[in-house]
């Protein structure tokens, strides 16, 4: 009778948690951050795919139809598959996916775009999946995410025009620092709990294969990536650090340290600032060293979903004064 | 919220229970693909996965262990009229950061091309390569036969010391073939 009368406690309790956890309003605001700056990546993306779009993704180019459906997964699929593969129509759309990412910039109709963006993803990256890496999975990803979130409350076109339509009554309050005071920029936070899960999904599966491998528990591993010339070497930095055995051994254990704790860590109010600083760091270091494109700026987006604007109350002494007294 | 939330009418209670669903699913799912989990299980979820767009396997950035050997390729295209050329994949080290970074999707294509899942891209890519060589001549793919190498220069094993600098550039083999395509 007790342990049964527990286990409905222990089940209520979790479902609790649950709903505390997905369901509770998160600040809008975190998420048109997000959606600014994954617009833009989106935008530097696609500016340096535009040059060779004949080469990489017609019947003409590098990998006609027939070899790409070979090379894909069988279960993968792509518009561009589905539409004639000539230069006119690979074009045609890359410029709708451009014009559609500089609407997500904008804010405008955010979400639907963001499905079109992950549409225009997943075809482009099936369509020539030999040109992809890492990260074109976490673009993906987070478009997919986006795509459940309150991207048009705040800082948008959407809101803009909300405000013209309905007039100033319904116009935010003036103080841009509290959510709580202005239900526009309250929002349901499951998309957010869901981009935030995936981030840390992405560094704890990381972490794993690390620790599954014998130079990273070694502590040699950075000494073999820095010697591969087609990653690594992209901004100077002193040749000692990764001549000296030691160094590179407490920078090799210090990647699957950050990789291990922040996924971990990151949940709790004590640890989450601190976390986030390590990842956006790390990422940081990692963009100075290595050749590894658009990856790093995508993951610090990601990260974002941790701030709160809370975490950027130093900005503003005088409103916080102000609110005082 | 979950305490004010048994009150509430039907329809919000459904969309309640439907966007629970969904978050649970979504997260076994991608927690499957993404961490240790039964390879059997794994390529069922992987599958659908897929379907959705939604696919990312393991995150093995320089995992297990990372790549302890440099790889180059390199094309000798020998044409119908006996003409040879040969293509030659850059030297990463003496490109700019800017070169690199426009040039990521090529480095990426190069870097797919070494692995033999790649195979079906060979052909189609000698191809162009073949074209692209003699721009001036119609048809240049026509008969041509194009010899794909690659170039290993393994890094040596951590174990010896002094360790080469980071500075030192890669010492490349003679080279193995990679494919001989013979173009119709």
């Amino acid at each position: 009778m007790t342990s049964a009368s527990s286990l409905k406690a222990t089940a209520r309790s979790l479902a609790h948690c649950w709903q505390e956890f997905f369901h509770s309003p998160c600040d809008a605001r975190v998420c048109a951050a997000i959606r600014i700056g994954y617009a833009a990546l989106v935008l530097v993306h696609l500016a340096v795919l535009f040059p060779d779009l004949d080469h990489w993704f017609t019947d003409a180019g590098i990998l006609p139809l027939e070899a790409s459906r070979r090379v894909a997964s069988p279960h993968a699929w792509s518009l561009l598959w589905l539409l004639p593969g000539t230069a006119t129509v690979v074009n045609t759309c890359f410029w709708i996916a451009a014009a559609q990412a500089a609407m997500l910039l904008v804010g405008f109709l955010p979400r639907l775009n963001a499905l079109c963006i992950f549409i225009w993803l997943v075809s482009l990256q099936q369509r020539n999946p030999l040109i992809c890496d890492g990260e074109d999975v976490a673009m993906r990803m987070i478009a997919f995410f986006l795509i459940w979130m309150p991207l048009g409350n705040c800082w948008s076109l959407n809101s803009l025009l909300s405000r013209y339509w309905t007039g100033p009554r319904n116009a935010p309050l003036q103080n841009p620092q509290s959510a709580i005071h202005n239900p526009q920029f309250l929002a349901p936070a499951w998309p957010l709990r869901l981009l935030q899960l995936q981030m840390a999904l992405i560094y704890l599966s990381a972490a794993l294969e690390k620790l599954s491998g014998e130079t990273w528990l070694n502590g040699t591993a950075l000494y073999y990536v820095s010697r591969l010339d087609d990653y690594f070497g992209r901004f100077p930095v002193p040749t000692a650090i990764f001549d000296s055995p030691w160094i590179v051994a407490l920078l090799t254990w210090s990647v699957v340290l950050v990789e291990l704790a922040v996924p971990l860590l990151i949940w709790f109010r004590e640890t989450r600032l601190p976390c986030v600083a390590a990842a956006i760091l790390f990422h940081l270091a990692n963009e100075w060293t290595m050749h590894l494109f658009l990856f790093h700026w995508i993951m610090i987006v990601g990260w974002l979903s941790f701030l709160t604007p809370d975490d950027f109350r130093w900005l503003y002494p005088s409103l916080r004064n102000r609110e005082v007294t | 919220v979950a305490a004010n939330f048994a009150g509430r009418p039907l329809p919000t209670r459904l969309r309640f229970y439907t966007v629970n669903t969904f978050i649970a699913t979504l997260l076994v799912a991608l927690a499957i693909d993404a961490l240790p989990s039964p390879l059997a299980l794994r390529l069922r979820v992987q599958a659908i996965l897929t379907r959705l767009g939604l696919d990312q396997g393991s995150w093995s950035l320089f995992a297990p262990d990372p790549d302890s050997i440099n790889l180059r390729l390199r094309a000798e295209i020998t044409y119908l009229d006996g003409e040879r050329r040969e293509w030659n994949a850059p030297t990463w080290r003496t490109l700019t950061p800017w070169k690199m970074f426009i040039g990521h999707r090529r480095r990426e294509w190069i870097e797919h091309m070494m692995a033999p899942e790649s195979e079906p891209a060979w052909k189609p890519w000698c191809r162009e390569m073949a074209r692209t060589m003699r721009p001036d001549l119609p048809d240049a793919d026509r008969g041509a036969e194009v010899r794909l190498i690659y170039h290993e220069a393994p890094v040596p094993s951590a174990e010896n010391h002094p360790w080469p600098s980071i500075r030192q550039p890669p010492g490349f083999d003679a080279g193995w073939t990679l494919t001989i395509e013979k173009l119709e």
